[in-house]
C-alpha cells in the first residue's frame, strides 16, 4: 500500500508539472505531446489503484485512457494540425510568468477546496487536489490561449483531471457504463470540435476564436 | 332672480292674442284688396281687356260666353280690376277665401259672383278634428311665402295652438297634409310618400295659388300644376300668398269652430 | 375513498373521452370529418360524464369529505398524480363539464368552416386537451400537480389561440397570452412555494388553514402573490390586457371555453387561496379584493361600448363580470374578517353563482358571435345588419344571451347580480367602521355597470341583427348548421333554467359553503316551495324569477286581447317605413355602432380620450368631396399609461446589459471561471 501511494503520488506530482509546461508551452506539437504524456500517467495511476485493490474494471478504464488519449487523440490532433499546418500559438492573454503565477494560485486554490475530503484513508486520496487543480488550470488554459486547439487541448486537460478525482476519490473509479460514457463523449466532442477548427480556419483563415467576435449581432 | 324678472316681465305684458275670432277680425293692409268679385253681367261685348293683363290666364272668356276669374289660378295681383272699363272685377275687402271644391273657385256664372265658402267637414271627422288637428306641411317647391304666413300662425299673436292645431314633424303623427307650393317634379315621390304615411283618416288642405293650380309657375314642364293633380284635396286657400287671417279663417272654418250667418256655405 | 365510486369512475371515464379524443383527432388528421366527429364527439361524451360525475357527488354531499385517489402512480419524486373532488372543486368541474358538452356539439358544426384550410384534427386534439388540463386543474389535489395541468392550460390555450396563425395579429395576441400567462405562473410558483415552506408537503389537505399558522407578513406577500397570479389568468384589471387581444383571435368555440372557463381558473384559485389556505383574512384583503373587481366591472364595460368588433365587446364584457365576480368573492372575504359567515357565504354563492351563470351565457354569446362569423365571414359589426331575417335562430339565442348578461329578469344574470346587490347592501350593517361605505358605493358602480352593460347590449344585437345588412357578407347570410344551433340552445335552456329555478341550484352550494365557511343557507335563501328566492333571512329581499315570468306570460293576453278587439274594426293598412320622402332607407341612414357609442364617449372623456381624425379631398369645392378618411380612436390606458413605460424599462436596462454580450468566446469563459472560483471561495 505504501509503494503504491507513493507512486501514486509521484505520479500525480508529474501530472500537475505536466500541466504547468503545457501552460506555457506555444508550440501546438509538443501540447499534444504534453497532453499525451500526461494522459499516459493518468492512466499509470488508474492501473496502480486498480493493482492495489484488485478492481478489475478500473483496469479497463486504463486501457482506455491508454488507447483513446495516449494514442488515438494526440493522433487525431497531430493530423489536424499538419493539414492546417499551423505549429504556433499566437500572443497569449497573459504573458508566461503572469499565467505561471495565476497557475500557481489556482494550485493553492485547490488544495485548499479539497482539503475537506483529504480525510479519506484511501489510497490515492492525495491526488484530489491535483484533480481540481488540473480542473482549474485547464479552464484557464481555455481563455487564456485563443486558438481553437489549444483550447480543445485544454478541455481534455480538464476531462483529465475530471477522470483523475473520480478514479481516486469515487469508489474505485465510478461505475463502468458511466465511465463509458464519458469516454465516449469525450471521443465524439473531439471529433466534432477537429471539424468546428478545420471550419473556422476555413471561414477566417485563423484559428483565432477572438474573430469570432465578428459574428455577434 | 331671471325667474323672477321674466315672471313679472309675463304679468305686466299680460295676454297678447287678438281676440278673433271670439272678437272682430284685424284690418287687412291697405295694400291687399282682399276677395274678387265678377259681375259678368256688367262686361262690355268683345272687351277682354282683362284678358290680356292676367299673368296665369285666371280670367278667361271664350268668345260667346262670358267672363270666368279662375281664383285658384289667381295671383290676386288686382291688374284685372285697373284694366276693366266697366268695373266687372271688384275687390271687396273680404279676407274669406278657403273653399271645400275646386269649383266653387271659379266665379263668373250667374250667382256665383262671389265665393262659395268653405263648410264644415262631415260629422265623423268634425268629431275627430275638432279640437285637434295635427298637420303635416310639406313645401312642394314653391317660394316659400305661402309656409312664412302659415308659420306666423303659430305665434302668440295669432295663436294656432288655441284651436289645437299644430304642425307635427312627422306625417305618422299627422291627422293631414297642408302643401303649399307647385308640387315639382323633384318633390313629387316625396309627396306621394308623405301622404301615404299619413294614418286615415286624413284630410288634405292645398294653400296658395301654387298648390292649387300651380300659381306663377304654371305650364311648366317641371311642375305638376297643384297639388290636386295628385291628391284628393279638402280644402282650398287662394292667394298669393294668402293673409294669415285667411289661412286661418280656412281652417277654422273647416272645423266648425267659426259662427258667423248671413253667407252661403258649400 | 370517501367519493362516492360512481361519481369516481365517471370521472376516470371524463378523463379517458378526453385522452381518446386527443389520441382519435390526431390519428385522423387526414379524414377531416372523421376527426372532426371523433374529436369533439368524445369531448361531449367527456363533458356529460363529467356533469353527471360533479353533479352527482355534489348533489349527494359526499364532496364534502372527500379523499384524494391517485390517477396513475407516478416515478418521480414529490409529484402524485393526485385528483380530489371536493365541493369547489366539483362545482368548477361541472361548470367546465357543462361547456364542454355544448361547445362540442357546437364545433361539430363549427369546424366545417375549416375544412380544407386548416387542420380541424389539431383543433380537435388541442380542444381535448383544453378541457382536460382544465378539469385536472380544478381536481388536483397537490400543488405540483395543479402546476403541471395550469401549465398544460396555458400551453394548450396558447396553441388553440395561435390556430389561424396566418395572421400577424394573431400571432401578437397568442404571444401576449403565452408572456401573461407565464408572469402569472411565476407568482403562482412563488406562492406555492412559501406556503410549502410554512406546511411541509404539497398537498392541498396540508394547506388547509395553513394561513393561521404563518406569521402575517408571509401571509400578506402569499395573498398578494396569489393575487397577482391568479388575476392575470382571471383577466382582473389592471393584468387584463391579453384578454382582448386573444379571445377575439382565437376560433370561436375556443373563445368561448376560454372566456367560459379559462378565466374561471382564476376564480377557483383566488377561492381556494383566500378561503381554503389562508385562514381568517385581514380586512384589507376584502377591500382590495372589492375595490379591484368594481374597477373592472366599470372600466370593463366601458372599454365594451367603444367596440365594434364583436368578439372583442364580447372579452370586455367577461372582464366587466369577473369585477362582479370578484365583487361578491372581496365582500365575502371581508364578512369572514367581520365575523358574520352568514353574509359570507351570501356573497359567496352570489360571486359562484354569477360564475356559473357568467360562464353559461357568455359561452353562448360567443357561440353566437361564431356563428355570425361562420355565416358573414366578419367580425366587424360596422359591417353586418340585417341578420334577424337571415339567421332566426341565431338571433334568438343572441337575444337570450343578451338579457341575460344585461341581468334582466327572469333570466340567469339577474339572479346572480341580485344576489350580489342583497350581500353588498346587506354589508353596509356588518361594521361601524368607515369601510362600510364601500359597499353602497361598490353597489351604486354594480347598477351602474348593469345599465352600462345593457346600453352595449343593445348597440350589439340592434346593429349586428337588427336594420337592414351594412355589406355584400351580411346580405348574403345563411343560418348555421345544425349542431352549431344544438350547442346555442343547450346553452339557451341553461340559461332559462338557472333564471326560473334558482332554488333548485342553490342546493348545490350546500356542501361548498359548508366547506369553505361552514354555513348552508339553501333553507334559508328558499322560501315558498322553491318560487321566492330570498336574499337572507333578516333584512334581505326577496324575489320570484317563476312568479315574474309567469306575470309575464299572464299579462301578454291582455294587448293580445285588447288589439284583437279595437285593431279589426279600424281596419289595417300596411305601408313602407317613413323615410321622410326620400327614395328608400338605404343602410348608410342606420346607426352605426360607432356612433350609438358617441354620448357615452363623450360623457366619459376623461377616461377615453377619444381622438377623431378627418381628411377630406376635393377637386374644387369642399362640399363635392372626391375622398373622406374618417378615424376615431379610443385611448387603451393600461397600455400606454403601464405596460409601454414597464416595457421600456425592461428593453432599456437589457440594452445596458447587453455590453456583456461582447461576442469574445474568451471574454464567456471568463464569465463561466470566475463564477466558478466565486463559489468554491464562497463554499469555503
Amino acid at each position: 500500500m505504501d509503494i503504491g501511494s507513493h507512486v501514486i503520488t509521484l505520479m500525480a506530482a508529474l501530472i500537475l508539472v505536466v500541466q504547468l509546461l503545457m501552460t506555457a508551452q506555444r508550440q501546438l506539437p509538443t501540447s499534444i505531446r504534453l497532453f499525451a504524456i500526461q494522459s499516459l500517467l493518468l492512466a499509470a495511476i488508474a492501473a496502480v489503484v486498480a493493482y492495489y485493490h484488485n478492481a478489475s474494471h478500473v483496469y479497463i478504464v486504463a486501457g482506455l485512457t491508454l488507447a483513446g488519449k495516449v494514442f488515438f487523440l494526440p493522433w487525431l490532433l497531430n493530423r489536424l494540425v499538419q493539414r492546417i499546418q499551423i505549429h504556433q500559438e499566437i500572443e497569449p492573454l497573459f504573458n508566461a510568468p503572469t499565467s505561471m503565477l495565476i497557475c500557481g494560485g489556482l494550485t493553492l486554490l485547490g488544495y485548499v477546496v479539497a482539503r475537506p475530503f483529504t480525510s479519506l484513508e484511501r489510497l490515492g486520496n492525495n491526488t484530489l487536489p491535483v484533480a481540481l487543480t488540473l480542473l482549474l488550470t485547464g479552464f484557464f488554459l481555455m481563455i487564456n490561449c485563443r486558438k481553437a486547439l489549444t483550447q480543445v487541448l485544454a478541455l481534455l486537460t480538464v476531462e483529465n483531471g475530471v477522470m483523475l478525482a473520480a478514479v481516486a476519490v469515487a469508489s474505485y473509479g465510478m461505475p463502468l457504463v458511466v465511465e463509458l460514457g464519458i469516454f465516449f463523449d469525450v471521443l465524439v466532442a473531439v471529433m466534432v470540435l477537429g471539424i468546428l477548427v478545420y471550419r473556422i480556419r476555413e471561414t477566417f483563415a485563423s484559428m483565432d476564436t477572438s474573430k469570432l467576435n465578428q459574428l455577434k449581432g | 332672480m331671471f325667474v323672477h324678472d321674466t315672471l313679472l316681465n309675463r304679468l305686466k305684458r299680460g295676454c297678447a292674442t287678438m281676440a278673433y275670432p271670439a272678437g272682430p277680425a284685424p284690418a287687412l293692409p291697405e295694400r291687399h284688396g282682399g276677395a274678387l268679385r265678377v259681375e259678368a253681367a256688367k262686361c262690355q261685348a268683345d272687351c277682354a281687356a282683362c284678358v290680356a293683363v292676367c299673368p296665369t290666364e285666371a280670367v278667361t272668356r271664350p268668345p260667346d260666353r262670358r267672363v270666368a276669374l279662375d281664383l285658384g289660378r289667381c295671383l290676386f295681383c288686382a291688374e284685372c280690376v285697373k284694366a276693366c272699363p266697366t268695373g266687372a272685377i271688384t275687390q271687396t275687402g273680404d279676407h274669406r277665401l278657403a273653399v271645400r271644391r275646386r269649383e266653387d273657385l271659379v266665379l263668373g256664372e250667374a250667382g256665383n259672383e262671389q265665393l262659395r265658402l268653405a263648410g264644415v267637414l262631415d260629422e265623423k271627422l268634425r268629431r275627430l278634428f275638432r279640437r285637434s288637428l295635427k298637420l303635416r306641411q310639406v313645401s312642394a317647391g314653391g317660394c316659400n311665402a305661402c309656409e312664412a304666413d302659415t308659420n306666423v300662425l303659430g305665434t302668440i299673436g295669432w295663436d294656432l295652438g288655441r284651436f289645437g292645431i299644430q304642425f307635427v314633424a312627422s306625417p305618422r303623427h299627422a291627422d293631414g297634409l297642408l302643401i303649399t307650393g307647385p308640387v315639382s317634379k323633384n318633390m313629387e315621390l316625396a309627396l306621394q310618400k308623405t301622404y301615404a304615411a299619413v294614418p286615415e283618416p286624413r284630410i288634405v288642405i292645398a294653400v296658395g295659388a301654387c298648390a292649387i293650380a300651380g300659381g306663377p309657375f304654371v305650364g311648366h314642364p317641371q311642375v305638376h300644376n297643384g297639388a290636386g293633380v295628385l291628391l284628393p284635396v279638402d280644402l282650398f286657400i287662394p292667394g298669393c300668398p294668402p293673409h294669415p287671417l285667411t289661412i286661418l279663417d280656412g281652417l277654422i272654418r273647416l272645423l266648425g269652430r267659426l259662427e258667423e250667418s248671413g253667407r252661403k256655405t258649400g | 375513498m370517501n367519493m362516492n365510486d360512481f361519481s369516481a369512475t365517471l370521472l376516470t371515464c371524463a378523463l379517458g373521452a378526453y385522452v381518446a379524443g386527443i389520441v382519435g383527432a390526431l390519428l385522423f388528421q387526414r379524414a377531416e370529418k372523421l376527426a372532426n366527429g371523433v374529436g369533439f364527439g368524445l369531448a361531449a361524451a367527456g363533458g356529460v360524464c363529467g356533469i353527471f360525475a360533479c353533479a352527482s357527488s355534489l348533489a349527494t354531499g359526499a364532496a364534502t369529505a372527500s379523499q384524494s385517489f391517485a390517477l396513475f402512480p407516478s416515478l418521480i419524486p414529490y409529484v402524485r398524480f393526485g385528483l380530489r373532488a371536493d365541493a369547489l372543486g366539483c362545482f368548477f368541474g361541472m361548470v367546465v363539464s357543462l361547456l364542454g358538452v355544448a361547445l362540442s356539439i357546437y364545433s361539430l358544426g363549427y369546424v366545417r368552416g375549416y375544412y380544407g384550410h386548416k387542420n380541424a384534427g389539431v383543433l380537435g386534439a388541442f380542444f381535448n386537451l383544453l378541457l382536460l388540463a382544465t378539469t385536472l386543474v380544478f381536481l388536483a389535489d397537490n400543488a405540483f400537480f395543479f402546476l403541471i395541468a395550469w401549465e398544460l392550460m396555458a400551453l394548450s390555450a396558447y396553441c388553440l389561440v395561435s390556430f389561424e396563425h396566418e395572421h400577424a395579429e394573431t400571432r401578437n395576441a397568442g404571444v401576449l397570452f403565452f408572456i401573461m400567462s407565464h408572469l402569472g405562473t411565476g407568482c403562482l410558483i412563488l406562492g406555492f412555494l412559501l406556503l410549502f415552506q410554512a406546511s411541509g408537503s404539497y398537498g392541498f389537505e396540508g394547506f388547509h388553514a395553513l394561513g393561521d399558522k404563518m406569521p402575517a407578513a408571509r401571509r400578506n406577500v402569499v395573498f398578494l402573490l396569489f393575487l397577482i397570479g391568479f388575476g392575470v389568468k382571471a383577466g382582473m384589471v389592471p393584468l387584463h390586457i391579453w384578454l382582448p387581444a386573444a379571445h377575439p383571435v382565437a376560433p370561436s368555440n375556443v373563445s368561448a371555453l376560454m372566456s367560459g372557463v379559462l378565466i374561471k381558473t382564476g376564480i377557483y384559485g383566488l377561492a381556494r387561496v383566500c378561503f381554503d389556505f389562508l385562514g381568517t383574512p385581514p380586512n384589507w384583503w376584502g377591500v382590495t379584493v372589492l375595490t379591484l373587481g368594481t374597477i373592472s366591472a366599470v372600466l370593463g364595460v366601458l372599454y365594451a361600448l367603444m367596440e365594434h368588433d364583436l368578439k372583442r365587446l364580447l372579452a370586455y364584457h367577461s372582464i366587466e363580470n369577473i369585477g362582479i365576480i370578484l365583487m361578491g368573492l372581496g365582500a365575502a372575504l371581508m364578512f369572514l374578517h367581520s365575523g358574520h359567515p352568514v353574509l359570507a357565504s351570501l356573497a359567496l354563492i352570489a360571486g359562484l353563482y354569477h360564475t356559473l351563470n357568467h360562464a353559461v351565457f357568455k359561452a353562448l354569446l360567443f357561440l353566437g358571435a361564431g356563428a355570425v362569423l361562420h355565416a358573414t365571414h366578419t367580425r366587424n359589426m360596422e359591417d353586418l345588419g340585417g341578420l334577424a331575417k337571415r339567421m332566426r335562430w341565431t338571433t334568438l339565442c343572441f337575444l337570450v344571451g343578451a338579457v341575460a348578461i344585461s341581468a334582466l329578469p327572469p333570466l340567469n344574470g339577474f339572479v346572480s347580480e341580485w344576489l350580489t346587490y342583497q350581500s353588498l347592501l346587506q354589508g353596509f350593517g356588518t361594521t361601524t367602521s368607515l369601510i362600510r361605505l364601500m359597499f353602497p358605493l361598490s353597489g351604486a358602480m354594480l347598477a351602474l355597470t348593469g345599465a352600462l352593460a345593457a346600453a352595449c347590449f343593445v348597440k350589439a344585437f340592434g346593429v349586428t341583427f337588427l336594420g337592414q345588412p351594412r355589406g355584400d357578407h351580411a346580405r348574403q347570410a345563411r343560418e348555421v348548421p345544425f349542431p352549431m344551433l344544438l350547442g346555442q340552445g343547450i346553452l339557451v335552456a341553461a340559461c332559462v333554467f338557472l333564471g326560473l329555478f334558482p332554488t333548485v341550484f342553490l342546493k348545490l352550494f350546500d356542501p361548498l359553503t359548508r366547506q369553505l365557511t361552514g354555513q348552508q343557507l339553501s333553507q334559508q335563501l328558499t322560501m315558498a316551495d322553491g318560487l321566492v328566492l330570498s336574499g337572507g333571512p333578516a333584512q334581505g329581499g326577496t324575489v320570484s324569477t317563476p312568479g315574474i315570468a309567469l306575470m309575464l306570460l299572464c299579462l301578454l293576453p291582455v294587448p293580445l286581447t285588447l288589439w284583437a278587439l279595437f285593431a279589426r274594426r279600424a281596419g289595417t293598412r300596411i305601408g313602407p317605413t317613413w323615410d321622410c320622402g326620400q327614395r328608400g332607407l338605404t343602410p348608410q341612414m342606420q346607426y352605426t355602432a360607432t356612433g350609438f357609442s358617441k354620448p357615452l364617449r363623450m360623457i366619459f372623456k376623461a377616461l377615453f380620450r377619444p381622438r377623431r381624425e378627418v381628411q377630406r379631398e376635393y377637386d374644387f369645392s369642399p362640399y363635392f368631396t372626391t375622398t373622406l378618411r374618417f378615424e376615431s380612436h379610443v385611448e387603451e390606458v393600461f397600455q400606454t399609461r403601464i405596460y409601454r413605460p414597464l416595457r421600456w424599462l425592461v428593453l432599456r436596462a437589457s440594452r445596458r446589459l447587453r455590453a456583456l454580450q461582447a461576442g469574445s468566446l474568451q471574454a464567456y469563459l471568463i464569465y463561466i471561471f470566475v463564477t466558478l472560483l466565486a463559489l468554491l471561495l464562497f463554499a469555503l
